[in-house]
């Protein structure tokens, strides 16, 4: 017999399809969880922007000649449209869609935290998740970071983009604390 | 900011010799074999020698101005072809102020020719004035904005570099000084070819069993040398321990060899070098990608604000790999040419085609010899099944702490440990030794709850019922599923209760509402507990049971509601 095909049935032959029970009525409960801090955000966007930055470049380079003689030719608006065009997808497919869907990112879930709404609810509107992504991160880089520092005086560590998009980042990965 | 890959990031279960070894043998080439110096030399007296910068200058001159350009900017612009490379000299000497070589001119005399590619370092001394200037023009180009006349200057540059040596543009050949420019051309590449001759090196009209192997052994400088060290010890030592090394060594200098050449004969230009193990490194790195794609990559970031070694995090391969490593080569693949402005060069195209030969070279191993897919290592396997008969505890959870510290996902042997520290109820027999006793409680408190938490996601219900089952019931569940998530505890007693296993869904139950008191499920949870507690059946072993576990667990949240259940079971039976 053989011993890899024995291995892998271990658990295998013990599965079963869920069943609608308590749990699945409940769903997880996000008051349990504590707010991410500035340093696991920090880390978490450090991350997101190595990642980010190769995605970005995919587009950004590969149009980089067009764009420049969009510029040297006087249409500056039409190259500004399409660098901005090159900029919107990359932060789409990113950080937008990925929040909307599950409030993570590659870092934010490499890191554990998680954006839910200010609600404590997992599901984030669409609407919402532009508002944090692309205004609110727009507008809290626009002020030197200063959006940035409200979560120092914040009870539930929110910045400038939490408030616009009614969101929260909570420290997901430690699991729920029972402090709480 | 600093975020360094650190692979997988594990113990290595032997030492990565064939790594070890390539990575002193580029080593020892590096030191040993200075043909890149010689080469790079040669290229520098060939260009001397045939006059090749002067007569490429003089034919962008005409380009230039022959596309109105002014005739002072063109001459300006020309420093930026064959920068730091010697004007024609006489009988073979080298002029002052270009490339001071560091072998005697006289020794350069045979043969020598030009390129471009990865030899960094061609020029030193006098030339380095002339380097000055063309960064300053490079600086200029970087970033034309709105002037129309830079990015003409720019564009035609590039046009110029991209197209005067292997197909000549159609507005270059009627130009006055094209002839001479052909002519030096012809003499050139002439030179470079004996150069290469001489020296074994790889380019196009060059490929051989013994260039390409060659090719890959040197390299164009220390930073060269270093990075790709750094890579392949990065990704070679993991590699290497998956299966056989000779499989692995193969796989490698296949992929590099196939990488190189492919490069070399389809998408290098006539003056083309291509020398280095980056393309070996390449082929690591797609066996790295196929053989552990359901591991971690782990790496370190390191944020500027306190002085410490920065902190460690893991990501799923799947994803973080492609976009850490493997789209720089695609980016530099699509480069729309302004990167030709720049100094260096380096064949993304080689690397990308190592690359996918080293992914299909693991897939072909993965199904040859595959291994399971919580397991990553052919010898893991082995021991993971001899372990499947064993009955030595000790041994089991020696060798179990070993397995874990090469494959922290290696799932499927915390289950197999697990199952057997509970099977064998050493928790609760006396007669077992107090240290082994200790041992198993210290090994389910680690990684029972990932063992649970891991069948939870993949709907092993079960399992984890088989194993929590046997956990003594005057041993509190909060000890061992401390770090297992509010839902996955719910999902579980769910099961329980579904199954009838009624004594493990309160526990369960009572699990979730000491821990997590202040929950906005709690009253819910609390009614399906007391639910559950209801239909407890009275008999003699769920009594003894339910005894036993008030007896341990006085201050469960739930013990009014079982103490009321026992009464009246009593009462029954009375």
């Amino acid at each position: 017999m053989n011993p890899l095909t024995q291995l892998a049935t271990v658990s295998n032959l013990l599965k079963v399809p869920p069943r609608r029970t308590l749990a699945s009525a409940l769903g997880d409960d996000f008051s349990l969880y504590g707010p991410a801090g500035f340093i696991l955000r920090w880390y978490a966007l450090t991350i997101d922007l190595v990642m980010f930055a190769p995605i970005h470049m995919l587009i950004r380079v590969s149009m980089s000649q067009y764009l420049e003689r969009l510029v040297a030719h006087g249409q500056s608006g039409r190259a500004f449209a399409w660098s901005f065009f090159a900029f919107l997808i990359p932060v789409l497919v990113y950080f937008v869609i990925p929040t909307w869907r599950t409030g993570q990112t590659l870092g934010k879930r490499i890191v554990g935290i998680r954006v839910i709404t200010a609600a404590r609810q997992p599901a984030l509107t669409l609407a919402d998740t532009l508002r944090r992504e692309v205004l609110g991160k727009a507008a809290s880089i626009a002020l030197c970071g200063a959006g940035l520092l409200l979560m120092r005086g914040s009870p539930r560590k929110r910045a400038l983009h939490d408030y616009l998009g009614k969101t929260m980042v909570i420290s997901y990965a430690a699991g729920p604390s029972p402090a709480k | 900011m600093l975020v360094l890959p650190l692979g997988l990031g594990t113990k290595l279960r032997r030492w990565p010799i064939v790594t070890m070894m390539i990575g002193l043998v580029w080593l020892i080439a590096f030191f040993v074999d200075h043909s890149d110096q010689r080469i790079a030399n040669g290229m520098v007296a060939s260009v001397g020698r045939t006059g090749m910068r002067d007569a490429a200058r003089r034919l962008f001159v005409e380009y230039c101005t022959s596309h109105k350009g002014k005739s002072d900017s063109c001459q300006r612009y020309a420093q930026l072809i064959w920068t730091g490379f010697p004007a024609k000299t006489q009988s073979g000497l080298l002029q002052a102020g270009a490339a001071q070589s560091k072998i005697p001119a006289s020794k350069l005399q045979p043969l020598h020719v030009q390129a471009s590619m990865q030899l960094g370092g061609l020029a030193g001394g006098g030339a380095s004035a002339e380097i000055k200037r063309a960064e300053v023009l490079r600086e200029e180009l970087r970033d034309c904005g709105s002037s129309k006349t830079c990015f003409q200057y720019k564009e035609m540059i590039w046009t110029f570099l991209e197209g005067h040596l292997d197909r000549a543009l159609p507005s270059v050949v009627h130009l006055p000084s094209f002839r001479q420019y052909d002519v030096a051309q012809h003499d050139y590449l002439n030179l470079l070819h004996r150069l290469c001759v001489a020296n074994d090196c790889l380019m196009p009209g060059q490929i051989g069993l013994k260039t390409l192997m060659l090719a890959q052994i040197r390299h164009g400088g220390v930073f060269h040398l270093l990075a790709n060290l750094f890579a392949l010890v990065l990704f070679g030592i993991y590699v290497e321990q998956r299966g056989s090394r000779l499989v692995y060594f193969g796989a490698l200098v296949t992929g590099g060899t196939i990488g190189m050449a492919a490069y070399t004969a389809f998408f290098g230009t006539q003056d083309t070098i291509v020398l280095g193990g980056s393309a070996m490194v390449s082929a690591a790195m797609g066996m790295f990608y196929v053989f552990f794609f359901n591991s971690k990559l782990r790496f370190l970031v390191w944020l500027p604000r306190k002085i410490y070694a920065g902190t460690r995090f893991s990501a799923d391969m799947r994803y973080s790999f492609p976009l850490f490593f493997l789209l720089s080569d695609i980016v530099g693949g699509l480069d729309s040419g302004f990167a030709d402005l720049a100094t260096h060069k380096v064949a993304h195209v080689a690397h990308l085609i190592a690359f996918a030969f080293g992914m299909l070279a693991a897939y072909v191993i993965g199904r040859w010899r595959a291994v399971p897919a919580p397991l990553i290592y052919e010898a893991e396997a082995r021991v993971v099944h001899d372990l499947t008969y064993t009955r030595n505890l000790p041994r089991l959870f020696s060798e179990t702490t070993r397995l874990i510290s090469w494959n922290p996902e290696n799932i499927a042997v915390r289950e197999l440990t697990c199952s057997a520290a509970l099977r064998s109820s050493v928790l609760s027999r006396q007669e077992v030794p107090q240290p082994l006793r200790h041992q198993a409680h210290v090994f389910l408190v680690e990684h029972l709850a990932t063992v649970c938490a891991v069948n939870a996601r993949q709907g092993g219900f079960r399992f984890i019922c088989q194993l929590l089952t046997r956990v003594p019931i005057w041993l509190p569940l909060s000890e061992y599923l401390g770090r297992l998530g509010a839902l996955n505890i719910l999902k579980v007693a769910d099961f329980a209760l579904g199954q009838a296993h009624m004594i493990l869904a309160f526990r369960l139950y009572d699990l979730y509402l000491m821990r997590f008191p202040l929950s906005v499920n709690a009253r819910l949870v609390e009614a399906s507990a007391a639910d559950a507690v209801a239909h407890l059946t009275s008999s003699k072993e769920t009594i003894l049971d339910v005894e036993s576990y008030l007896r341990s667990h006085p201050q469960s949240l739930l013990a009014p509601r079982l103490a009321a259940w026992l009464t009246n079971s009593d009462r029954r039976s009375a």
